[in-house]
């Protein structure tokens, strides 16, 4: 048996507790590091942030007034759409991407490769979670800080769109020293991205959907679990059947886990 | 050169200088631009396109007037748009030329740009699975059209005709060019659609853009205003000239095509907009009218439907537009209103937000982008001067003798 | 041969032209060639290959002992991963090991002081001449003009304590510690033991956000929604804790003091509770008399029936716990709050609340408070350990005075406003350059501030002796001891207080209150100097160089204010400005929420010039007992 025999099995997805999210910032640290995000003197235009995850402070102040109000925080990455079919992935972003930079892997991550890029943003237009972003400027690492890059991520050039890929190169790395080890069945190979391992309160949990055993697939199900802006999710089995022959929809392979009634209905574009 | 300009009137002279002085500018912030990044455009990560996608939209669709014209010309015949066709083909030209320059300027990396033909995101079919690949194959071989419908009009330079073989060969090449002009129509009517709608229709993400009829859509309207812009161009050069370059008959045949084109876009944008409200917005669990807030919203349709009257009203009805006056006026206003429908689809569609909790976006173009694209706009002008000083862009005012 | 005219020859020409292009063209070069171009032109940097392997790590001078496992690149280190939760700090310390703007090597002051001019010097020199001075001060008897700033209780702190004790001197501050607060007004400070609690009451104590910088408390809330332990957080802003909290207290901003006396007195009253104190009566009929109900009710906003349910249930629960300390990482009370709280776990009878000590910080200075000592403190000599007092406290023009007349050492790794007061920087070394558990190299000349201190020991004559083991082999003081019965109600302070609160709560001219709110990541202003932090700054807070305040809906229409407006807010001790208008209901009426943290004059590029830094309007009139300020609802309006 050599690795290229064995079936990918896996379907990595991530369900995050917002419940539980103090709003840390622990997660978007280690993400800027595993995933060497450039360093700016002044990085406070947000709307031309490079970063993979965004922290979003969410509050439901729109509609409530003091002190009915809520806050919140959302870590948004790339959400892993699928389309409507698992078995036959369709993300937004990937069919319009013109130069195949862009692929859907067996294993259900949105891969994005930063040299083939050609940089027209099509993908990020296409993109509902703005998971995307845009080299506007050349990625600097002054100085030592050159030091502290990860040799895994390469390092993105000005002008190319660049995104969360799950940590998949971790994924890579646990792969080779399994098979260095003699394991060559690539499902034995789990691991755990930046975001969730640096998470203090095991908010995010990172895992195998097909795995119906896993924490992940079990928390997907749950029914605080509801995915980012999804509206198809919100309707009854046969409405969706209906639905999906219409149009695809994102299906995100990422779930937000909340008890909270304000921010499901936030999280779905529902006035509350 | 210094000759030329001074033996130029004062107002041509005023008119050049200011030409000059963009396409300079143009240079400038070309290199910068170009060499630095696409960090000094407003453009951002919510707002991912600007000024130039615009450009290269409004360009596409009123340049795409140059295909139904040939095709009424040489597929059907009619021999009164003979005189335009020259001028027609020339802008058509430029249009395209300059979409390149934009889609360009768009791209991060310009150098790669020609990764969009080495790996083509073609899938497993014919048709290709990015509507961005399809623009790209589809608008390079429109514009290899383009320049092959152009020839003659280079080779019937009067210095270059008195060579036989170009002679022969410009008149060959004008007897064979309904095929070029069948091609052309045919390979239009794609990237019309993809470029100008299918490309935004296709986006099932998006509940601002996703209809999947929106490529139909915009090749209705490329026709439509492709024909109104086709007669005024040369009606303003005629103007500014201060000669009838095209009789007034061909230009009345054009925009009662154009006015009729004009009513089949009327009705399909209406089911549209139908259709928007009433199903796909719903669909993606958001409400058509939050949809349409913010700055650009609902005043830019309301704006496109009131323009769209002057083309409906003006152009089918025969009194109205045997006056020169409305009949202009109606061609202006489709314009206007094909216009209003791209500025809406891309200002309106980048500003709404992803997420319940951000707010509208907006966007204003920074100084590079303003003199890029004015820039353009510039360099489109004068190229258009120079084949009216030097190439016989409207043939019937030389049959008399003598060029000025 | 047939003579080639110049026809013939422009059509040759032209032809080989066209073939060699053509060639060139169909070859693929020119796209290799531009492929090549792009590389060339974008000179995109490639990281170096190394073999991957992890060390793991402890961080001795973090309060939390932080536990790192150090992902290394060859000799480079990449990642911090951890198995058990770490501070943002630590998460963040490749930033700090590798930014370009740490000292490289000892500073001595050249030219006037805070003029921000140093030059190079070798650690021996650096440590013979503060010895000397130390050795000058103590041999005149001036042993107590030595001071020290300890930004937290953490290794070198300890250890600077100790120097400083066996120098002659007990003139160690904090910065904000509310260990040190609470010890000056109970004899030990409070140790909440979170697990076996089963009802948690917090008076501004914002336990998510890094309240008193632990970092397992984000945990315990989760865990505490599994026990069914309720959570009630009082705080004037829906801050994140608000919300994770069971029941959110929306008092009035300031009225966290009156809650916890109103409760208190409720409990004494209806419970029939007593302290054995020789104030407690006179305290009690003065609380009794000024926080009934419905004066309570009045002074915090809260209804009558709300505070008596919360009162009822707390009482009711077997271990419940009172939270003192407002804010997150840096935290603020009252001497009257501390008691005011410590009283309610005393009468609730809770075994999750203890008074302690640390024999390691003993938290014993002649005179409490850093505010007391910025005002009335004499020193000649202060070390600055890790410290930034300049930026971090209220009251920084009297400070700068301070530094300007002594003699200043600063422990530091990057320049800070403090640091620039220094007549000598030392710079620390990164806790991954060094110990058993040392990681990697830089090749800076940086030393381990306890080996700094400890180093330092053995030059100053009275201190030689001190530290007989090596600088390595020491272990942060974690054993707390019982601090005993020695509480007493402090009743005079207290009873200007108890009026005081009622004075401050109407303000003519100061109309609004300005509260302090922490962003993620950023703290207590640690966090700016490192570029991975500004990135994750939302756009509420810091957008295109604009830094927001947050306004109340209803108090921007009545001060006519909209969203991104440019206003200035001015306290009775300055103004700050260039403040931009972020209106949002998460904010009580009547206040004006700043974050903390901005606003650094000098620390690096990334951290300088950003914001407003809000220390510098606050209140800084210091409580009594304490000696710190209660910097919490300053009094502003906006100018």
């Amino acid at each position: 048996m050599t690795v290229k025999d064995v079936k990918m099995n896996r379907r990595w997805g991530m369900a995050i507790d917002l419940d539980k999210c103090t709003g840390c910032g622990q997660c978007s640290l280690a993400c800027n590091q595993e995933n060497n995000m450039p360093i700016f003197e002044d990085d406070s235009d947000i709307p031309k942030r490079v970063s993979f995850m965004e922290l979003m402070k969410v509050t439901n102040d729109r509609d409530a007034k003091f002190p009915d109000v809520k806050t919140a925080f959302i870590p948004k990455m790339c959400q892993m759409c699928e389309g409507n079919d698992p078995k036959n992935p369709n993300p937004p972003c990937v069919s319009v991407c013109p130069v195949v930079a862009t692929d859907v892997g067996d294993d259900g991550v949105v891969s994005q490769i930063w040299s083939r890029c050609i940089g027209c943003r099509y993908c990020q237009t296409a993109c509902p979670y703005e998971a995307r972003v845009f080299n506007w400027w050349k990625p600097v690492y002054e100085g030592t800080f050159k030091k502290s890059l990860n040799p895994e991520v390469s390092v993105a050039s000005r002008g190319t769109i660049v995104k969360c890929t799950f940590c998949s190169h971790i994924w890579k790395r646990e792969r080779d020293r399994a098979v260095a080890e003699g394991k060559l069945n690539i499902n034995d190979v789990t691991y755990k991205t930046a975001c969730q391992s640096a998470c203090p309160n095991n908010a995010i949990i990172f895992g195998d959907l097909n795995d119906p055993e896993s924490e992940v697939a079990k928390l997907s199900k749950s029914k605080r679990a509801l995915r980012l802006a999804n509206a198809i999710d919100l309707e009854s089995p046969e409405k969706q059947k209906e639905m999906r022959k219409v149009k695809h929809f994102s299906n995100p392979k990422v779930y937000y886990l909340t008890s909270q009634k304000w921010l499901k209905d936030m999280l779905n574009f529902r006035k509350n | 050169m210094i000759t030329f300009f001074k033996s130029l009137s004062k107002n041509m002279k005023i008119t050049l200088s200011i030409l000059g002085i963009l396409t300079v500018l143009f240079v400038i912030f070309a290199l910068q631009i170009l060499l630095m990044g696409l960090g000094y455009t407003d453009m951002d990560n919510n707002f991912a396109f600007g000024a130039w996608i615009i450009g290269d939209l409004v360009l596409v669709a009123l340049g795409g007037g140059a295909f139904s014209t040939g095709f009424v010309l040489y597929i059907f015949r009619v021999e009164k748009l003979r005189p335009l066709i020259n001028s027609t083909v020339l802008i058509g030209f430029m249009c395209y030329l300059f979409t390149f320059v934009f889609l360009l300027f768009d791209l991060g990396q310009p150098l790669r740009a020609w990764f969009g033909f080495a790996y083509p995101n073609w899938g497993k079919g014919v048709y290709p699975v990015s509507m961005l690949t399809e623009v790209f194959f589809c608008l390079s071989i429109y514009f290899i059209i383009l320049l092959v419908e152009l020839i003659p009009t280079v080779l019937e330079h009067k210095v270059l005709i008195q060579n036989r073989y170009i002679k022969t060969t410009a008149h060959i090449m004008h007897d064979f060019m309904w095929i070029m002009a069948a091609a052309g129509t045919f390979l239009s009517f794609f990237h019309q659609g993809s470029l100008g709608g299918g490309m935004w229709g296709v986006l099932f993400g998006k509940a601002v853009w996703y209809r999947p009829h929106f490529f139909f859509l915009a090749v209705v309207a490329a026709i439509a205003g492709g024909m109104s812009f086709m007669t005024m161009v040369p009606y303003v050069a005629g103007k500014i000239l201060k000669k009838e370059l095209v009789p007034m008959e061909s230009f009345r045949t054009l925009t009662r095509m154009s006015g009729f084109m004009f009513i089949a876009y009327a009705v399909f944008r209406g089911y549209d907009l139908y259709s928007m409200a009433a199903y796909y917005v719903p669909m993606s669990g958001r409400s058509f009218l939050d949809l349409y807030g913010g700055y650009y919203g609902i005043w830019m349709v309301v704006v496109e439907i009131i323009l769209l009257t002057g083309p409906l009203v003006l152009l089918n009805m025969g009194r109205f537009r045997n006056q020169e006056k409305l009949m202009i006026t109606g061609a202006s206003m489709g314009i206007g209103a094909i216009i209003m429908s791209k500025f809406s689809v891309l200002l309106h569609g980048f500003s709404a937000p992803n997420f319940p909790w951000k707010g509208f976006t907006s966007y204003f173009p920074t100084y590079q982008e303003w003199f890029i694209t004015f820039g353009v706009l510039a360099l489109m002008i004068l190229i258009y001067m120079t084949f009216i000083k030097w190439f016989p862009l409207f043939p019937h005012t030389e049959e008399g003798g003598g060029h000025h | 041969m047939k003579k080639i005219n110049r026809k013939d020859f422009l059509k040759i020409g032209g032809g080989a032209v066209a073939g060699g292009v053509g060639g060139y063209v169909l070859s693929g070069a020119p796209f290799w060639g531009a492929q090549w171009l792009v590389e060339w032109t974008q000179d995109q940097y490639v990281p170096p290959k190394g073999l991957i392997r992890y060390i793991d790590s402890v961080n001795k001078n973090c309060p939390n002992g932080c536990e790192v496992s150090v992902r290394l690149s060859g000799n480079r280190a990449v990642r911090i991963e951890s198995r058990k939760e770490i501070c943002p700090l630590c998460r963040n310390t490749l930033q700090l090991l590798y930014h370009p703007e740490r000292i490289t090597s000892p500073l001595k002051r050249d030219g006037k002081k805070g003029s921000g001019s140093f030059k190079k010097i070798s650690w021996d020199q650096a440590y013979g001449e503060i010895s000397g001075e130390i050795d000058k001060l103590t041999g005149n008897g001036k042993a107590k003009k030595i001071a020290a700033i300890n930004r937290t209780e953490s290794l070198s702190a300890e250890l600077m304590e100790k120097f400083i004790h066996a120098a002659g001197s007990r003139n160690i501050y904090y910065e904000s510690s509310r260990r040190a607060d609470e010890t000056a007004v109970l004899g030990g400070y409070m140790e909440y033991d979170f697990d076996k609690a089963d009802f948690v009451l917090s008076f501004g104590a914002r336990i998510a956000e890094h309240w008193d910088s632990r970092i397992d408390l984000g945990k315990k809330i989760g865990q505490w929604k599994e026990n069914k332990t309720r959570f009630i957080q009082a705080d004037s802003m829906c801050t994140r804790t608000a919300s994770m909290a069971d029941t959110w207290l929306p008092v009035k901003p300031d009225g966290e003091t009156a809650l916890a006396l109103g409760i208190a007195a409720y409990l004494i009253k209806a419970k029939k509770k007593s302290v054995s104190d020789r104030n407690f009566s006179k305290w009690n009929k003065l609380i009794q008399q000024e926080f009934s109900l419905s004066e309570t009710s009045m002074l915090t906003g809260i209804p009558q029936e709300t505070i008596k349910k919360t009162a009822d249930e707390f009482y009711r629960a077997k271990n419940p716990i009172a939270v003192c300390g407002r804010g997150g990482i840096a935290t603020t009370a009252s001497s009257l709050e501390i008691t005011a709280v410590y009283l309610l776990n005393l009468i609730s009878g809770t075994k999750a609340v203890s008074l302690v000590r640390n024999p390691s910080f003993p938290h014993a200075p002649e005179k409490p408070g850093l505010e007391n000592f910025i005002e009335t403190g004499e020193a000649e000599l202060i070390f600055l350990n890790e410290s930034n007092p300049l930026y971090r406290m209220a009251g920084a023009d009297r400070l700068s005075q301070k530094l300007e007349n002594a003699t200043v050492i600063s422990l530091s790794p990057i320049m800070n406003e403090s640091a620039r007061y220094a007549d000598y920087i030392l710079p620390t070394l990164h806790f991954l350059e060094t110990g058993k558990e040392k990681v990697t190299n830089t090749e800076n000349d940086t030393r381990d501030s306890a080996e700094i201190i400890t180093s330092m020991a053995t030059f100053v004559k009275k201190t030689a002796g001190l530290f007989k083991s090596p600088a390595a082999s020491y272990r942060l003081g974690t054993k707390t001891q019982n601090a005993g019965k020695k509480f007493t109600l402090k009743l005079p302070e207290s009873e200007k207080s108890v009026i005081g609160i009622k004075d401050r709560s109407g303000d003519a001219k100061f109309n609004l209150k300005m509260i302090p709110f922490e962003v993620p990541l950023v703290g207590d202003g640690d966090g700016m100097a490192f570029p991975y932090v500004l990135k994750s700054i939302g756009p509420e807070i810091f957008y295109r160089k604009k830094f927001y305040v947050h306004i109340n809906r209803d108090t921007a229409k009545r001060e006519k204010l909209d969203q991104d407006d440019c206003i200035t807010l001015e306290s009775a001790h300055g103004k700050l400005k260039d403040l931009y208008v972020n209106i949002t209901d998460i904010v009580a009426p009547g206040v004006v929420a700043v974050p903390l943290g901005f606003g650094h004059t000098l620390y690096t590029k990334y951290g300088t010039g950003k914001g407003a830094n809000i220390r510098e309007i606050m209140n800084k009139e210091k409580d009594p007992v304490t000696g710190s300020s209660s910097w919490w609802a300053t009094p502003v309006k906006i100018g």
